[in-house]
C-alpha cells in the first residue's frame, strides 16, 4: 500500500526512510524509539545522520530511549491546509524534550489542546499518520 | 573596523501588479531594473556585461538559475552573476555581494532584482492559493521548509513553527499575546497609505480584532499572520563604487554595512543544536549576531537608526526583532512596542512603513525585495505611502526558513 504524497516519493534524499534514518524508522515498526550518540564527542544527534553533526566523527551509535520527555512548546492547527490531514483538524504538532536530552516535532494525541502547556509530561505511543504508511512516535499525556 | 561606505545605490526601480491584472514575475524584475538603471542616469550598455544579482527563483517563475533567465530576457550578458538564496534573506545579501564585487573592481556595476507574483501562481498548481487569495498565506507557502522526514509526516505547517517559536516568547520572555496584536495593529497603521498594501484598503484594525481573529495555529491567529499579496511585484537597484556613484548625475543611497548568520535549514536540528546558543534555544536567534556584525562595520549603533524595514511573517517576530537588533533590551520587545516607540505617531522608530509582510504582504517568496525599495524611497523621500520625517540612516533586515534560519542585514544611509 502506497499513499500518493509528491513530497515523499522523490525517494533518497528529500524522503521518508532516507539511507541515514532508516534503522529508526525500522525500530518505530517494533515500537521502539532510538536515537542517535556520538562515541567521540558524547551529543545526541537527531534527526539522524551518518556524520556527527558537531565532531564530524564516524562515531554515531544508535541507543534505545525511554519515549518519555515534556512539551517544550506547541501549537494547535485549526487550519485544514496540510494535505495529510483533513478532518483531523484540530491537530497539535509540539516540540518534545526527551529525558535523554534530544528533541523531536511530533504530535501530541488523546487529548484535548487545553490540557498541554509548556513543561506536561508526555510519553511516546506509537501510531499511524493520514496519508502515511507504517507507525511513527507520537506522544500522550503521562499520568 | 569601519570604512564605511562600502558602496553606493544609485539607482531603483519597482513595479507591481495586481490580482485582477497579474504579471509574471520576470515581467516584474524586467521593468524593475529597466526603471533602475534609468534612475542612476545610466543606459543598458553601461550596464551590460556587467554584475546582475538576482534574489531566490520566484514561486511563480520555477526556473532554476533565475538570474540567467533575467539576463537572458534582458540581454545583459553579465560577467558576474548569480542568485543569491539564504531563502528569502538573500535579498538583502545581494547588497553585500554586489558592493563585494564593485569594491573588489569585478565590476563597475552590479544590477540587482527580484520579483514574485502571487497571481501567477497558479500556473503551478501544486501550490496554487486558495480561493481566499488575500489572506491565506498559509496554503502558499504552509509547509514550505519543513523537515521532509521528521516535521512534514506530523502536519507541521509555518505558521505552527512561528507559534511554536511564539510560546516560547510568552514562556520565557514574557510577551503578550496583546503584544503580537498590537505589533499587527501598528503594521497596519504603517501600511494604509501603501497603495500596493495588500491589506491596507481593509483600513486600521485593533487590538481586540486581532484577538478575536480565527485561530490558524495557537498563539498564532489570521491577523497576527502576513497575507499573500500583492498580486505581484518586484524591485531592483544598481550597485556601484562610491567613486562611480560622485560622477553619476544620480541621488545615491550608501551601503555602510551589512551582516549575515544563517544557523540552520529545519527547526528539528535547531532544537538539538547545542551551539545556538544551547540545546532547545528559540528566543536567542542568528539576527542578533548579523546586526552586531552589520553594525561593526558601518561603525554605528542602533540608535543611530531612523528606519527599519523588515518583514515580519507572523506578528509575534516583531517584539523578538526589536530585541535582537539591538533596538531594547532582550525581553523588552513586547514593552517596546507597547509603549508606543514604532507607532507611526510619535514613535521612536519608522518601522516597516510600508505595513511590512504583515500590511503590505508577500507577492511569494522574495518579499525582502520590497523591503529594500521601501527603504531605498524613504532614504530619497520618495515613499509612496507615508514618508518618515528626518530619515537619514535605515536598516533593512531579511529573515528567510522556519524561526530566523538565515538572517540578513544592510545599513544605507542617504548621507556619507
Ligand atoms: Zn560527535
Amino acid at each position: 500500500m502506497t499513499k500518493n504524497n509528491t513530497y515523499y516519493d522523490k525517494g533518497l534524499g528529500g524522503g521518508r526512510n532516507t539511507l541515514d534514518a532508516r534503522r529508526f524508522w525500522e525500530a518505530a515498526q517494533e515500537e521502539r524509539l532510538i536515537v542517535q550518540r556520538c562515541d567521540e564527542c558524547d551529543e545526541y544527534v537527531f534527526p539522524p545522520q551518518d556524520v556527527c553533526a558537531y565532531c564530524w566523527a564516524d562515531a554515531l551509535d544508535w541507543v534505545e530511549v525511554d519515549g518519555e520527555g515534556r512539551i517544550h512548546s506547541f501549537s494547535t492547527i485549526h487550519v485544514d491546509i496540510h494535505s495529510t490531514w483533513g478532518d483531523r483538524v484540530p491537530y497539535t504538532v509540539a516540540f518534545v524534550e526527551l529525558d535523554e536530552g534530544p528533541f523531536l516535532v511530533t504530535n501530541v494525541v488523546d487529548c484535548e489542546p487545553d490540557d498541554i502547556e509548556i513543561g506536561t509530561a508526555v510519553e511516546v505511543t506509537f501510531g499511524e499518520l493520514p496519508a502515511e504508511d507504517g507507525l511513527f512516535p507520537q506522544f500522550r499525556l503521562r499520568e | 573596523m569601519a570604512n564605511r561606505p562600502q558602496a553606493a545605490i544609485v539607482g531603483y526601480g519597482d513595479a507591481f501588479a495586481d490580482f485582477d491584472d497579474p504579471k509574471p514575475p520576470i515581467t516584474l524584475a524586467a521593468r524593475a531594473v529597466r526603471e533602475a538603471v534609468e534612475d542612476a542616469g545610466l543606459d543598458r550598455s553601461d550596464v551590460r556585461g556587467q554584475g546582475l544579482l538576482t534574489a531566490r527563483r520566484p514561486a511563480a517563475d520555477h526556473r532554476p538559475q533565475w538570474n540567467n533567465a533575467l539576463a537572458s530576457y534582458l540581454n545583459l550578458a553579465p560577467t558576474y552573476s548569480t542568485e543569491v538564496t539564504m531563502h528569502s534573506a538573500g535579498a538583502v545579501s545581494m547588497i553585500e555581494h554586489a558592493s563585494m564585487a564593485v569594491r573588489e573592481g569585478a565590476v563597475e556595476y552590479v544590477v540587482c532584482a527580484g520579483a514574485d507574483a502571487a497571481a501567477s501562481l497558479g500556473a503551478y498548481p501544486h501550490i496554487a492559493p486558495s480561493s481566499d487569495k488575500y489572506t491565506n498565506y498559509t496554503e502558499f507557502a504552509g509547509t514550505m521548509d519543513v523537515h521532509p522526514e521528521f516535521e512534514y509526516p506530523y502536519g507541521i505547517i509555518m505558521p505552527a513553527a512561528f507559534g511554536m517559536g511564539a510560546r516560547r516568547q510568552m514562556h520565557e520572555l514574557g510577551h503578550t499575546a496583546e503584544e503580537f496584536a498590537m505589533a499587527s495593529v501598528v503594521c497596519r497603521e504603517w501600511g494604509i497609505e501603501f497603495p500596493h498594501a495588500t491589506l491596507g484598503h481593509k483600513g486600521p484594525i485593533t487590538v481586540e480584532d486581532v484577538l478575536e481573529s480565527p485561530m490558524i495555529a495557537s498563539p498564532i491567529r489570521l491577523l497576527n499572520v502576513m497575507p499573500l499579496g500583492p498580486g505581484g511585484s518586484g524591485g531592483a537597484f544598481v550597485v556601484t563604487s562610491v567613486e562611480n556613484a560622485e560622477s553619476l548625475d544620480a541621488d545615491p543611497v550608501y551601503v555602510d554595512g551589512y551582516g549575515a548568520r544563517a544557523t540552520h535549514e529545519h527547526v528539528t536540528p535547531r532544537l538539538n543544536c547545542p551551539y545556538w546558543p544551547e540545546r532547545g534555544n528559540l528566543t536567542d536567534t542568528g539576527m542578533a549576531d548579523a546586526a552586531e556584525r552589520a553594525f561593526a562595520m558601518a561603525d554605528l549603533g542602533p540608535a543611530d537608526i531612523d528606519v527599519v524595514e523588515t518583514d515580519a511573517g507572523t506578528s509575534n517576530a516583531v517584539p523578538l526583532m526589536l530585541e535582537d537588533l539591538g533596538f531594547c533590551e532582550k525581553g523588552d520587545g513586547g514593552k517596546f512596542v507597547r509603549e508606543g516607540h514604532i507607532d507611526p505617531d510619535g514613535g521612536s522608530i519608522a518601522f516597516n512603513t510600508d505595513g511590512g509582510a504583515l500590511t503590505a504582504g508577500q507577492s511569494g517568496v522574495t518579499l525582502y525585495v520590497d523591503r529594500i525599495i521601501e527603504c531605498l524611497r524613504q532614504l530619497r523621500g520618495e515613499a509612496l505611502g507615508k514618508q518618515a520625517d528626518g530619515v537619514e540612516r535605515g536598516l533593512v533586515y531579511a529573515t528567510g526558513g522556519p524561526l530566523y534560519a538565515c538572517n540578513t542585514i544592510a545599513i544605507l544611509s542617504n548621507t556619507r
